[in-house]
């Protein structure tokens, strides 16, 4: 499936994201379970992406490959044409730092630090100016509607408040790559297609890839894309019909 | 910068509490080391400064190495050639007070004094006081206002002559005049043996180095008057010279040849050099018992990061998935180390420095009492002790962090992804850390065996951390351990103890540091009640053997004025001829230098001794026997220190350096003794006369007749002595107890130690479990949700609590045994050369293990309560 019809992105581009025949094996007792089974897929800059599938599909499993969190046992991973298993944790993780922004259905803001200490953190993982950090945290959370809870504690927040504050975190730092993994999954509809809203606008604004795991039917509308997982392998991808 | 800002600095201000302990325990360690360095330091320095104020210009000094040496030597060192100028000097320490010795000043004073008016008398300065001869005292300079107006001070020479002129007049420092709040013309009473000797101030002395040395604490006397009063009648304790400095070697070599073997030619700093080489070994010994807090101060930082590391493991993995490196996460962790290092050093130099004031009186009166250096009250800092105590408190923070800061490090940054997954390190490689602990135990004992045989005295420490280390690797397996005895137990007890007991197998990691650190505080508290105890049980026999005597007499200020002090012959004749009295026993003594080290010749009547004491001999020698031959043929017995030390046995000849000359003696028979671990040589009163030329007594020792009262022979020998003479009559049984007293407040310092070390095993216990019950909130959801009562949750987190104490006690009996032979047989035997006969009370165990899961019960309470609670409601709202 072609895409190379968006803004960002000439043809020669390479891929946001690109999977070459990928598996990955995990032993669950003394069965061996295939969370992925030969998977290739393309997904082009700038694309909005949602991945669905029943549980244990491997959806989760393919976003982690992807962060650089997990190494696939065989088949090829690239991230902006680069091969994953050719770099070492510090070069992946500087990658997530610099050009992945992440999302998680449990949010993960770190407790101890306030909403735009939050957002700002992945900023100074590499050694932002502090304040220049806390500016652009501002004005990502004005984006997301959270200018007013900027300096309160996470735990004060609502679940949708959460999550669009994790949603600026992700985009702080003008990621090439948003990977959000059931960023719905804790939240009621309205507040779900809030978060769905905002990945998709803002991805766009951004200029950034979004690739979205979701249950949610409604929320895989969303997306120009929709890629359906059943164990360990593709088994559907269709351009979404615009809502 | 920002990053550990945000992350570390402010998680330990949230947390004011955990921070402040640990910081503490830093500081506690870093003080321990920098008092008893400073003390110790400063004791030092302020000898060196004293020999070199009563030293003065002199750059040669011919010196007794015992007691004095005769005056007709005088003349001939004088003119040897090349000396430019010599004076002969008389130095003593004694015990002195304001006002004259009328008996109305003597009663005011002794009120004043209250209960121990008879002994004290109101004598509350030590002076340093010297004998000069104030006509050849000028080219030495140490009387005189300072260098420029050294020739043209008339005071001074006006003073000096005053001096010769009257007698029984002295000059005092211008500090000691206005603390006694005397002046010229007032009067000043010094003790000699017992009696109070008035002296007319005729001068105060400005000169600068004589206000610092000693605290001042100098006075000056004619020549004449200090060989009268102090019974050093044709004696001298020094000749300082000034000698041409180019011919300075050969001018010494000249005199040493000349002079007889127990006067030594040294330079004025030399004492100083030979004074801190004694002293190394005492100082040595105190800075590895502070090492003991920093060893604690180690644990506690290990544990609060490696708790911290737990509990913030979760965050760790998102700051991991969101970009943060390993290393920078180990920096953080390291960083987080070096604040508490550098937060606990600062308060530590500071808390050092406030114990030290009170350390320095303690350490100086035991280099006094161990090694006659006259002791300063003046505390000096030195940059060295207090960077070396910020150097280990930040380096002892940093290593302990090691471990932590690595296992943060490799927190996989999926950590957090897989919901509900155990957040638990890589399983430990228990039986890997069971060999290394095993092996770190061989090591123990190799160092115990090559320290023996060789009396490396340090390699007793280093055998006593490697056996610490070693159990605290052997802790995952005690854990382990322990839950498997303990299960059938556990099952009887109900589900509830069954599932606590199997999560703490679950997190045997961190369950395993918790057991270390109590296992640390169990093991060092038994092996110091059990060397202590033992200590102290072959201590109380020794006393009680060897005590000479059923009372105990010497004069006022004996203490201070040491070998200056002798009894009236007749007073002992009279003695003697008391009711009541049996025996009486005398008593001499002086220091010598044996093969380049302290040493004390003792003279005791060796009949007495033979007839009626009770010494023990090593090897179960009888006494009587060894007494016997010592007595014929002039042998002597040694101390066990002196024994060991010198490696001399019962047979073996040694060479004195006696006041008439070397002196070949034969060594009858070792004994037990622990007054002093320089060692001694005992003799018969008559064998030290003849050695030493000195029939003097410096103190008695009364027998009693059976059935004769003490109180009775006490008041009736008081006396005897007269109004005027102060003595100590002290009774065997208050001298006993004044020595178990003393014995006891040494170690006093070491109960503090200990009970840091436990009150920081408990905390590990509290932070333990309240990261166990944190983590553990679904699961104890789902217990409170299938209908687990509150009860019952609790009671699950209770028997983690107490199978923690019972482990950690368990284990730390065994280490404590362990490292209690260590101390016995290795630390003390070889640092000291003591037998300490090892009597273990196996109550301990007992006590230590109860006391450890009773305060792990109480400590795993408000863990538990937090679990039963709120971390129950918060995982079923969650669900
Ligand atoms: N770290 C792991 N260890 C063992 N098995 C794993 C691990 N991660 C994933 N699996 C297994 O791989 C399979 C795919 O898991 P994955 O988490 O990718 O599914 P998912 O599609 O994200 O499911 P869900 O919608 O429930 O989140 C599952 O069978 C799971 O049990
Ligand atoms: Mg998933």
């Amino acid at each position: 499936m072609s895409a190379e019809r968006r803004t960002s992105g000439t043809p020669a581009a390479p891929p946001a994201l690109e999977l070459r025949s990928v598996t990955r094996e995990f032993l669950l007792g003394s069965e061996l379970v295939k969370a992925l089974d030969t998977v290739s897929l393309s997904i082009a800059q700038g694309e909005f992406t949602a991945i669905v599938g029943r549980s244990g599909s491997g959806k989760s499993t393919l976003l982690n490959l992807a962060a650089g969190i997990d190494v696939a046992d065989s088949g090829q991973v690239f991230v902006a044409g680069r091969e994953l298993s050719r770099l070492d944790d510090d070069a992946l993780t500087i990658q997530r730092r610099e050009r992945i922004g992440m999302v998680y259905q449990f949010f993960h803001l770190l407790p101890t630090l306030t909403v735009r200490e939050n957002v700002a953190l992945p900023l100074l993982l590499g050694r932002g100016d502090e304040r220049k950090a806390l500016a652009r945290a501002t004005k990502l959370l004005e984006e997301v509607g959270l200018s007013h809870r900027a300096t309160a504690r996470p735990h004060t927040l609502s679940g949708g408040e959460m999550q669009r504050a994790a949603v600026a975190r992700a985009l702080v730092h003008a990621p090439a790559l948003v990977l959000a993994d059931e960023p719905t999954g804790n939240l009621d509809s309205r507040a779900a297609a809030q978060i769905v809203e905002l990945l998709a606008s803002l991805g766009a604004r951004h200029g950034a890839t979004v690739v979205m795991v979701t249950h949610s039917r409604e929320a895989a509308q969303v997306a120009q894309r929709i890629v359906e997982m059943s164990d360990g392998r593709v088994i559907a991808d269709t351009a979404a019909t615009p809502a | 910068m920002v990053l550990f800002r945000w992350l570390m600095l402010r998680r330990l201000t949230r947390e004011p509490g955990r921070t402040l302990l640990t910081v503490l325990g830093v500081a506690l360690g870093v003080a321990v080391f920098v008092a008893i360095r400073l003390a110790s330091g400063s004791a030092l320095a302020g000898f060196s400064d004293t020999v070199d104020a009563v030293a003065g210009r002199a750059n040669l000094q011919v010196q007794s190495r015992s007691d004095g040496f005769d005056e007709r030597l005088y003349p001939r060192i004088r003119q040897m050639p090349g000396v430019l100028a010599a004076a002969p000097v008389v130095q003593v320490s004694a015990l002195a007070r304001a006002g004259g010795a009328s008996r109305a000043a003597v009663a005011a004073a002794a009120a004043a004094d209250g209960a121990d008016g008879a002994a004290g008398g109101g004598y509350h300065e030590t002076l340093l006081i010297l004998g000069l001869d104030p006509l050849v005292e000028a080219p030495f300079v140490r009387l005189d206002r300072d260098d420029a107006r050294a020739a043209s001070d008339p005071g001074a020479v006006k003073g000096a002559m005053q001096l010769l002129a009257q007698p029984r007049t002295i000059a005092i420092t211008r500090t000691l005049a206005n603390r006694m709040r005397l002046g010229a013309g007032d009067t000043l009473s010094v003790l000699a043996s017992g009696l109070p000797v008035p002296l007319a101030v005729v001068q105060v002395l400005e000169a600068q180095d004589l206000q610092q040395a000693m605290g001042g604490s100098i006075a000056v006397v004619d020549l004449a008057t200090a060989q009268e009063v102090f019974q050093k009648a044709g004696r001298l304790d020094r000749v300082d010279l000034r000698v041409d400095p180019k011919r300075r070697d050969s001018v010494r070599a000249a005199l040493q040849a000349m002079l007889p073997g127990d006067v030594a030619v040294d330079l004025p700093q030399g004492r100083t050099k030979q004074v801190e080489n004694m002293v190394r070994a005492f100082s040595l010994n105190l800075t590895a018992l502070s090492f003991i807090a920093v060893f604690v101060a180690t644990f506690l930082v290990f544990n609060t990061l490696a708790m911290a590391v737990v509990r913030q493991r979760r965050d760790i993995g998102v700051l991991r998935a969101l970009g943060l490196t390993r290393s920078q996460v180990a920096r953080l962790w390291l960083g987080e180390a070096l604040a508490i290092g550098v937060a606990g050093s600062a308060l530590g130099l500071l808390l050092g420095w406030v114990l030290a004031q009170g350390a320095l009186g303690a350490v100086g009166r035991t280099l006094h009492d161990l090694y006659l250096i006259e002791h300063t009250d003046h505390l000096r800092l030195d940059a060295a002790t207090l960077m070396g105590g910020a150097a280990i408190g930040i380096l002892a923070s940093l290593v302990s962090a090691l471990l932590p800061a690595l296992e943060a490090a490799h927190t996989p940054p999926g950590a957090t992804l897989r919901q509900g997954a155990l957040i638990e390190a890589q399983p430990l490689p228990i039986a890997r850390l069971g060999f290394t602990g095993i092996g770190a135990l061989a090591l123990a004992a190799l160092l115990a065996w090559w320290t023996t045989s060789t009396r490396q005295a340090l390699g007793g420490f280093a055998c006593a951390f490697f056996v610490l280390a070693g159990f605290s690797l052997l802790a995952p397996f005690a854990t382990l351990a322990a839950e498997r005895v303990t299960r059938p137990l556990a099952r009887a007890m109900g589900i509830e103890v069954t599932l606590g007991a199997r999560a703490l197998r679950e997190t045997v990691a961190r369950a395993s540091t918790v057991v270390a650190a109590l296992m640390v505080a169990v093991g060092m508290l038994v092996a110091l009640t059990v060397m202590v105890g033992s200590f102290r049980r072959t201590v109380d026999t020794w006393i009680t053997q060897s005590l000479r005597g059923d009372i105990y007499i010497e004069p006022a200020g004996h203490r201070a004025s040491a070998g200056a002090t002798a009894l009236p012959p007749e007073l002992i004749a009279a003695a003697t001829k008391l009711p009541g009295v049996a025996a009486v026993d005398t008593y001499r003594g002086t220091p010598i230098r044996y093969e380049d080290a302290l040493a004390f010749v003792v003279g005791v009547d060796f009949t007495v001794q033979r007839d009626r004491g009770h010494l023990a001999f090593l090897d179960g020698a009888d006494g009587a026997a060894v007494l016997s031959r010592a007595i014929r043929d002039g042998g002597v017995i040694v101390t066990e220190s002196f024994a060991h030390r010198h490696r001399v046995k019962p047979g073996d000849q040694i060479e004195l350096p006696a006041a008439i000359g070397p002196t070949k003696v034969r060594v009858e028979g070792v004994f037990y003794d622990y007054s002093t671990d320089a060692g001694a040589v005992l003799m018969d009163a008559r064998t030290f006369a003849r050695l030493w030329k000195d029939d003097r007594v410096e103190s008695l020792a009364l027998y009693l007749r059976p059935g004769a009262s003490v109180d009775s022979v006490r008041s009736a020998f008081l006396a005897l002595c007269g109004p005027e003479r102060l003595m100590n009559a002290t009774p065997n049984k208050a001298l006993r107890q004044r020595v178990l007293t003393v014995f006891d407040q040494t170690f006093q310092i070491t109960w503090a130690l200990q009970g840091i070390a436990v009150m920081v095993a408990v905390l590990g216990v509290i932070s333990t479990l309240t990261a166990l019950v944190l983590q553990r909130g679904r699961e104890i959801g789902v217990l409170r949700g299938s209908g687990a009562t509150r009860g019952q949750i609790r009671r699950m987190v209770l028997a983690e609590s107490g199978l923690l104490g019972l482990t950690g006690a368990a284990l730390g009996c065994v280490a404590g045994l362990v490292l209690s032979l260590v101390l016995v047989q290795v630390i003390n035997k070889q640092f000291f050369g003591w037998t300490v006969r090892f009597t273990l009370d196996p109550w301990i165990f007992l006590q230590a293990t109860a006391l450890m899961i009773v305060t792990s019960l109480l400590a795993g309470l408000a863990p538990a309560n937090l679990a039963a609670t709120k971390v129950a409601a918060q995982a079923m709202r969650a669900e």
